[in-house]
């Protein structure tokens, strides 16, 4: 879905999400293009605001529709607008240009043309300003910043630091396997950063880099599993698709975002190995809520493949709770009562 | 029916009445005293029987919440204060000398109960080291050599959200049998 154009995309300099209007009276088309600009959003971070045609920067419209030639006329005389032609083909000197018969992956690309062309004009108008620039930090890692400020974490493993100039995401190596370094890779990519370039270093260009950098010392364990644990409609990050999954060690959950039933899968998957769907009849959980939970904990490091020593849980079988489930209940219902206070 | 109850124990200091306390809906009942012996450079009081708090769970029903005392020597009490509990909640006090030994301490005394119902733990004074995650991955190597599938929590007994996680885990735990 993310073409090799979008994915050069960064949103360093954009503090802001761009206004965006699409003029296109033919309502199934300006829908499919507005959905097509939400996805685009999804998968690359707030770059558009959706606004009516007049209050937007970029404006999308079509010359065969009527009154598109003269909204053409007037957008290029007046330079603050930039026009995207949404048409079969482009006959005018407009350098946007949406292919009509090119679905949303066509969209997406020019607009990611027109998102690196307003950056750059952005970019040259701060240059000149040294300060300007060293507080225009990307908004995904100032992101990154709020979501890491835990310091005890469960596995030491996520510390980074990030070269805010080269864009660059360093991991000392020993912290990683190539597994969860392509995850991270994949992470990264999924959430929009592009051109941010996820780098294994040294120990000791690490400790350079480290001290150079404005950002350092952070933790993504965090950040990485409330991404994980709140997409619902993920699918299993681990690729091999291993027939059961077990627990390492429990997710910290004094420290991490959850939820009871996430508690409850940990619990589960700590005494026994099993495959998503026994899982999830045996505690009654639903199946995309165990994914999220095996998604976050392979981010963690701490979820396995099973092996042939592991306690397997067999369809056959059943948990044996070692008190009423009512019980659970009501003492649950307290303790988040008196959590909200 | 017996009454509902969880159990709070572990070291000298790992905050088991502060845990009690943070819970309890009722103002509890301590039987703290000015501490005088191996405690005494530690803090001011210790517990010698028990702490005593409630949570109303449903319509006149109530959970108690018992800390016991942490010091060996009131040993005698933590089997009365366990017998018929839902399940214990370990304390480990990290600031202590060998806290892997007091940690054995606790697991070796309350073993019955353990197998009986179930366990969590929780670390605490981790503020005061240095590399609070290393100190850890101690616990984590030590439950893995054990075989211990229990959950072992950093933990700030001071901080409401903590305790809150120590009980929900331990209803995890009860649920998954
Ligand atoms: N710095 C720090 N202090 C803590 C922490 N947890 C508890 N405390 C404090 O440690 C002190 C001892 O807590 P108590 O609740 O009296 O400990 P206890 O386990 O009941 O101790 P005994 O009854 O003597 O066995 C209190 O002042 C708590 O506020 C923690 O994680 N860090
Ligand atoms: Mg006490």
């Amino acid at each position: 879905m993310v073409t090799s154009s979008t994915e050069e995309i960064s949103s360093t300099m954009v503090r802001q999400p761009i206004p965006i209007g699409v003029r296109i009276f033919d309502e199934i088309k300006r829908k499919r293009l507005e959905q097509t600009i939400r996805m685009f959003n999804k998968l690359k971070g707030d770059i558009w605001q959706l606004t009516p045609a007049g209050d937007a920067q970029v404006v999308i419209f079509s010359p065969e529709e009527a009154g598109g030639e003269v909204f053409l006329k007037s957008a290029l005389d007046n330079n603050k607008i930039h026009p995207v032609i949404y048409a079969k083909k482009n006959n005018s000197t407009c350098p946007w240009f949406i292919d009509q018969a090119g679905g949303s992956l066509a969209c997406m690309n020019t607009l990611a043309d027109v998102f690196r062309s307003i950056n750059k004009k952005k970019h040259k108008s701060t240059e000149s300003s040294a300060e300007n620039k060293s507080n225009d930090i990307n908004p995904f890692i100032n992101r990154i910043k709020s979501l890491t400020r835990s310091q005890i974490v469960y596995k030491n493993l996520l510390s980074i630091y990030v070269n805010v100039d080269s864009e660059e995401v360093c991991i000392e190596k020993p912290q990683l396997n190539s597994i969860a370094l392509d995850k991270l890779r994949k992470v990264f990519e999924t959430i929009g950063i592009g051109n941010i370039e996820v780098r294994e270093i040294s120990s000791s260009e690490f400790e350079d880099g480290k001290a150079k950098s404005s950002i350092a010392d952070l933790s993504l364990s965090n950040f990485f599993w409330e991404m994980a644990i709140n997409d619902k409609q993920a699918s299993l990050f681990d690729e091999t698709k291993a027939s059961k999954y077990k627990l390492e060690r429990w997710p910290n959950f004094t420290r991490l975002q959850h939820k009871y039933e996430h508690v409850v899968l940990a619990a589960f998957f700590r005494r026994f190995a099993a495959d998503i769907d026994t899982a999830s009849a045996k505690t009654g959980i639903p199946a995309e809520v165990v994914v999220s939970f095996l998604n976050a904990t392979h981010l963690l490091g701490i979820e396995v493949i099973a092996d042939e020593n592991s306690i397997s849980f067999t369809k056959e079988a059943n948990l044996t709770p070692k008190a009423p489930k009512t019980v659970m209940q009501k003492v649950l219902g307290t303790l988040f009562k008196e959590k909200i206070h | 029916m017996a009454q509902l109850k969880i159990v709070f124990t572990g070291t000298v200091g790992a905050g088991k009445t502060q845990a009690v306390e943070a819970l309890s809906e009722i103002p509890v009942l301590k039987t703290d005293v000015q501490a005088t012996d191996e405690v005494v450079d530690l803090k001011d009081s210790t517990t010698i029987a028990m702490d005593y708090g409630e949570m109303a769970i449903s319509d006149g029903e109530t959970l108690a919440v018992y800390g016991t005392p942490g010091q060996k020597r009131f040993a005698y009490m933590w089997d009365i204060l366990s017998r018929n509990a839902l399940g214990i909640v370990i304390l480990v006090n990290n600031s202590r000398k060998d806290p892997i030994e007091d940690l054995c301490v606790y697991v070796n005394n309350f073993k019955q109960h353990i197998e009986n119902t179930t366990a969590v733990f929780g670390v605490t004074h981790l503020d005061k080291a240095k590399n609070p995650a290393e100190e850890m991955n101690k616990y984590y190597t030590f439950f893995e050599q054990q075989g211990y599938h229990y959950p072992v929590f950093p933990v700030d007994a001071r901080k409401r959200n903590d305790v809150n996680v120590l009980v929900e885990s331990l209803l995890a735990m009860l649920e998954v049998g």
